[in-house]
């Protein structure tokens, strides 16, 4: 997914996200925390295993910080990035 | 039909291991696979009012007047006799002066009910200067910790507004007889995994006397919202964003392997089977009955300890492979392969692959918990916690619960496992986990 965009990263991201919480994906929001949204460890863990099938990316050990995995939004720019730097 | 439960409800394969572990117990200690959930009430419950409003809730579900039968194609399933009664003890009260009293009023509420088969749910009332410990326990062949506080708010509810208060109709449980190729792969791959974490010299696990008058003990660390705050920020901080379970099941590690050290175990691995919620997401509110649950297994190579990073790097790395490798969907579909067998010959199974250390403890991480209101009964609710009556073996567990931003930690052990020093030892190690 090398010529993905912020937006297909986040549709991709969101349309997982709904599937991990049964949610419906128009009722998510991209700028919502993810702990709001009613994740746990294990969801959180279920998203990076779907982010390294889709994306190819690895993020469990890496430092996993607040600032850009709190919400969707965040997560498709750091996932946009590690793209780009690859 | 007004009950939420019709008459025959298959049992999954994860159900059968609880009624295995029951056995288990039973035929060690005395008593059946239960554990208790305590709400702290900042006011006196009345008894009568208590006890009036649970009974008539409990006529609600027939679920109560169960037990296990089998079908004609051999799959177990939770047999309804609608013309039986629901079995209840009355609820005990104790009046107790001081708060330091009230883990052995616990204790001495507990071995006073004669276990029964047939009876699986009762509770207790301990009033300490104004306030009510309401302890209800339940046995865990119908309930699972999540659907343990589900009860709760749903009781409360009633309890409320019982003109208004509707049965939520319980989903039913297919057969699970179906998908055979799949369960097989399933047992393939757990049989595998589990020889894997089976060491090849005995796990590190506490000597264990269990014997028909053992006990269960129950340590407990309440933190405050400000220690809580703390212990999650550094979870967010150390572990990653949201992985507060990973992070505190590498620090209990930590410090059980302290102890471990201190009492002079050999330096052998640690397994830790790990509880996890199986519900979706949307079934939370309507799975109150039964065991949706299914269990992690991590290992721990004597090398790691003393590592703390490294501990926790494990158990993210063992985490995220086994959630990749579905492993907990795997483990209830190979579970549904067990239910040929009585639960006696299972529990001799069991034994097998670890040679009768079945684990060095158990872990639970309940989460945030689901009673959402701020009172019980009219009274406010302080806090709530769970005390676990661990399998036996190996007769120890840990568990963390967060009740609206206080965490809370129980270790659950027989009573002859740990000596006073032991446990202060433990407590004060977690105790530390807010000071990180």
């Amino acid at each position: 997914m090398d010529s993905a965009t912020k937006k297909n990263i986040e549709d991709t991201l969101t349309a997982e996200i709904a599937l991990i919480l049964s949610k419906d994906a128009n009722a998510i929001a991209r700028d919502e925390s993810l702990h709001s949204m009613g994740m746990d460890s294990l969801s959180f863990v279920e998203l990076l295993v779907s982010i390294e099938s889709n994306f190819n990316l690895t993020l469990v050990n890496t430092n996993l910080d607040r600032e850009d995995f709190s919400t969707i939004a965040n997560l498709a720019r750091r996932i946009y990035e590690e793209l780009h730097e690859k | 039909m007004k009950s939420s439960m019709k008459n025959k409800r298959y049992l999954t394969g994860v159900d059968w291991l609880i009624h295995v572990f029951d056995h288990m117990n039973r035929k060690t200690i005395e008593s059946g696979n239960e554990f208790h959930i305590v709400l702290k009430v900042d006011g006196v419950v009345q008894v009568d009012f208590f006890e009036n409003d649970l009974n008539a809730f409990l006529q609600k579900y027939s679920v109560f007047k169960g037990k296990v039968a089998r079908a004609w194609n051999l799959a177990p399933f939770w047999k309804v006799r609608q013309d039986q009664p629901i079995v209840q003890t009355a609820t005990q009260t104790t009046e107790i002066l001081d708060l330091s009293e009230f883990d052995l009023c616990l204790d001495g509420l507990i071995k006073k009910h004669k276990y029964d088969p047939s009876c699986y749910l009762f509770s207790d009332l301990i009033i300490c200067k104004g306030q009510t410990f309401v302890v209800f326990t339940f046995s865990h062949k119908i309930f699972d910790g999540l659907g343990g506080e589900l009860f709760l708010q749903t009781f409360q509810n009633f309890s409320t507004d019982r003109t208004g208060f509707k049965v939520e109709e319980q989903s039913t449980e297919p057969s699970h007889l179906d998908k055979w190729t799949e369960k097989f792969r399933s047992g393939r791959t757990i049989n595998r995994a589990l020889i894997k974490m089976s060491p090849e010299r005995r796990l590190r696990s506490f000597p264990l006397d269990a014997r028909e008058d053992s006990n269960y003990v129950f340590a407990r660390v309440h933190f405050t919202e400000k220690e809580s705050a703390r212990i999650i920020e550094q979870a967010n901080k150390k572990a990653g964003y949201l992985l507060v379970m990973p992070f505190l099941l590498a620090r209990t590690v930590q410090i059980f392997s302290g102890l471990f050290d201190k009492r002079g175990f050999d330096k052998d691995n640690i397994v830790v089977p790990v509880t996890v919620n199986a519900r979706k997401e949307e079934k939370k509110a309507k799975k109150m009955f039964f065991n949706h649950l299914s269990f992690l297994f991590f290992k721990f190579e004597a090398e790691e300890m003393g590592k703390p990073e490294r501990i926790l790097t494990s158990v993210k790395e063992q985490l995220f492979d086994q959630i990749k490798n579905k492993f907990s969907k795997q483990f209830m579909d190979n579970a549904m392969l067990m239910r040929i067998l009585p639960v006696s010959l299972l529990s001799k199974l069991l034994g097998l692959y670890s040679k009768g250390a079945m684990a060095s403890f158990s872990f639970s991480y309940v989460g945030e918990t689901v009673y959402k209101s701020d009172t019980f009964l009219g009274q406010p609710v302080s806090n709530l916690f769970h005390l676990p009556r661990p399998s036996v073996p190996p007769g120890l567990g840990v568990i963390f619960s967060n009740y609206k931003g206080k965490l809370n930690l129980t270790i659950s052990y027989l009573n002859n496992i740990f000596t006073e020093e032991d446990i202060d030892y433990l407590k004060s190690g977690f105790k530390k986990l807010s000071d990180e």
